[in-house]
């Protein structure tokens, strides 16, 4: 091997690595360019819907005398909320954590809205609900934001690869949930029913439909008995139209005191739907159909275990858009579909005379009563 | 604006520079096949077939970007007669107006008209 050659073998190898520290180099610049598009679009959803949550708020002022600092004071409080953080308690030692996350969650709940109803000129019934859901979504799209923020700048620090990679590989999953949450204020500024309300369609139609009598035993929450083919069935749902889920496990526990031996509980919720399924499919099965933060579906558990309750459950499928978004007409038509399936199923499983409960699970925005 | 319609406006934004670049290229293309026909030298033809596959990709980028559709929606309202079985339709829902709730009287009975359902419909061919 001659000198000729050898040189043009180091300049091969330097060329290759060249190339390779390029095209690792282009790969980062495209990836913190990506991210901060996506970074820019959330912090355009955040402020457009704390803009119109403030809005919302502002409405309430309309034809009413009020000067310039209270609006200023309204919005720097809606602004303060968005801010606010919910902390959960410690799984250090695991024994009773449900009774702590119900009881934070309840605080938080009660706070909220004496701290809504406090920053109004007058009493708004159902509406509260609504804008209290506003200021949710609010916070989760800013907490997003601020979360996904943190990260990029940390990545971009500290120059690493692998961090942007993470981030980047998780911005398709959070921005459809920044689509939801985008779409869902929408359905909550104008009060109107979202996917996620297809439980509380069902409830609705079975009481409206039988001319069940309504009480309201728990808080947000409504209980109705009617009559479906010789069974007495108790129907418990969220107490609407405004953008609430209510207290199922409490209104379930006093149900139970009240009416005595129960042959089967049906629950009928949203669930989501996995890619390929179909919008609005049905799909039955056993056990609670509830989400959220898991409290009330092991209340719920809890309770049936303890006296031996049979659990149904009835799943609406949806994606997480059209959960959030305002329902569209496949998942209406599903969730008539569902009522049919509901009677069908308290026919086939219990006998006549019977006691059965049915629980509309979901967000009743929308939705009376 | 959705998350959705905001990508298509800053997607939008590049339709230009595609446009104005694909043209450029097939210009380019173009003048190195006629260089090629008065020369015969086989580099010509090979820079134009470069300069053309290239204008190719931008062409289909930017038919993509034409072919973009951000959905559209409206809302339906539904109100029914339950004594009588009247039934229309009306597009739109207005704040405070929710499902079971009265909204006036039947055209035909009198008796109550209730909202008995309120949802969205996709106006046109979206994604």
């Amino acid at each position: 091997m001659d000198g000729q050659n050898i040189i043009n073998t180091l300049l091969f190898f330097l060329f290759l690595l060249f190339f390779a520290y390029i095209s690792r180099e282009l790969e980062t610049w495209r990836m913190i360019s990506e991210i901060e598009a996506y970074l820019s679009m959330f912090k355009i959803a955040r402020d457009r819907a704390l803009s119109v949550t403030v809005n919302t708020f502002k409405e309430h002022f309309k034809g009413k005398k009020v000067d310039y600092s209270k609006l200023r004071e309204v919005e720097d409080r809606v602004k303060d909320l968005t801010e606010m953080t919910i902390i959960q308690p410690t799984s250090l030692d695991p024994f009773g954590i449900v009774k702590k996350i119900k009881h934070i969650l309840l605080t938080t709940e009660e706070v909220l809205e004496r701290e809504v109803k406090n920053m109004l000129p007058e009493n708004i019934d159902y509406e509260l609900k609504n804008l209290i859901d506003l200021i949710d979504a609010t916070r989760i799209l800013n907490y997003i934001y601020k979360v996904i923020n943190h990260y990029y700048r940390i990545a971009r620090k500290f120059k690493s690869l692998w961090l942007l990679m993470q981030i980047y590989s998780l911005l398709p999953f959070i921005t459809e949930d920044v689509r939801a949450l985008e779409s869902s204020i929408e359905a909550f500024n104008k009060g109107l029913p979202v996917g996620d309300s297809v439980g509380p369609i069902v409830a609705s139609t079975l009481i409206h439909e039988n001319k069940g009598s309504i009480t309201q035993p728990i808080k947000d929450t409504i209980v109705s008995k009617i009559d479906i083919n010789g069974r007495e069935v108790i129907v418990i749902k969220a107490k609407g139209p405004g953008g609430t889920t209510g207290r199922l496990d409490d209104a379930l526990n006093w149900v139970i005191k009240e009416y005595g031996p129960i042959s089967m509980i049906i629950t009928v919720d949203a669930a989501l739907k996995l890619e390929g399924e179909e919008s609005g499919s049905i799909s039955q099965g056993f056990g609670v159909a509830i989400g959220g933060t898991g409290v009330e579906k092991f209340n719920i558990e809890e309770i049936a275990t303890a006296n031996k309750i049979p659990l149904y459950a009835l799943l609406i499928k949806m994606s997480e858009i059209e959960a959030l978004s305002v329902i569209n007409k496949k998942l209406y038509e599903s969730a008539k579909r569902a009522v049919n399936i509901v009677k069908r199923v308290i026919a086939e499983r219990s006998s006549e005379g019977s006691k059965v409960i049915v629980v509309g699970v979901g967000n009743t925005v929308g939705i009376c009563p | 604006m959705s998350i959705e319609e905001r990508v298509y406006e800053v997607k939008k934004k590049w339709l230009p520079i595609y446009m104005l670049l694909f043209i450029a290229l097939i210009i380019l293309g173009i003048f190195f096949i006629l260089l090629y026909s008065g020369t015969r030298k086989d580099e010509y033809l090979n820079i134009s077939m470069f300069t053309l596959l290239f204008s190719g990709i931008l062409g289909f980028n930017a038919f993509k970007l034409f072919k973009i559709n951000p959905p559209k929606y409206k809302i339906i309202k539904v109100l029914e007669c339950e004594s009588c079985g009247y039934r229309r339709t009306e597009e739109g829902a207005r704040k405070g107006e929710y499902i079971y709730k009265e909204v006036g009287t039947c055209p035909q009975c009198g008796k109550e008209l209730l909202i008995t359902a309120i949802y969205r419909e996709k106006i046109g061919k979206g994604p």
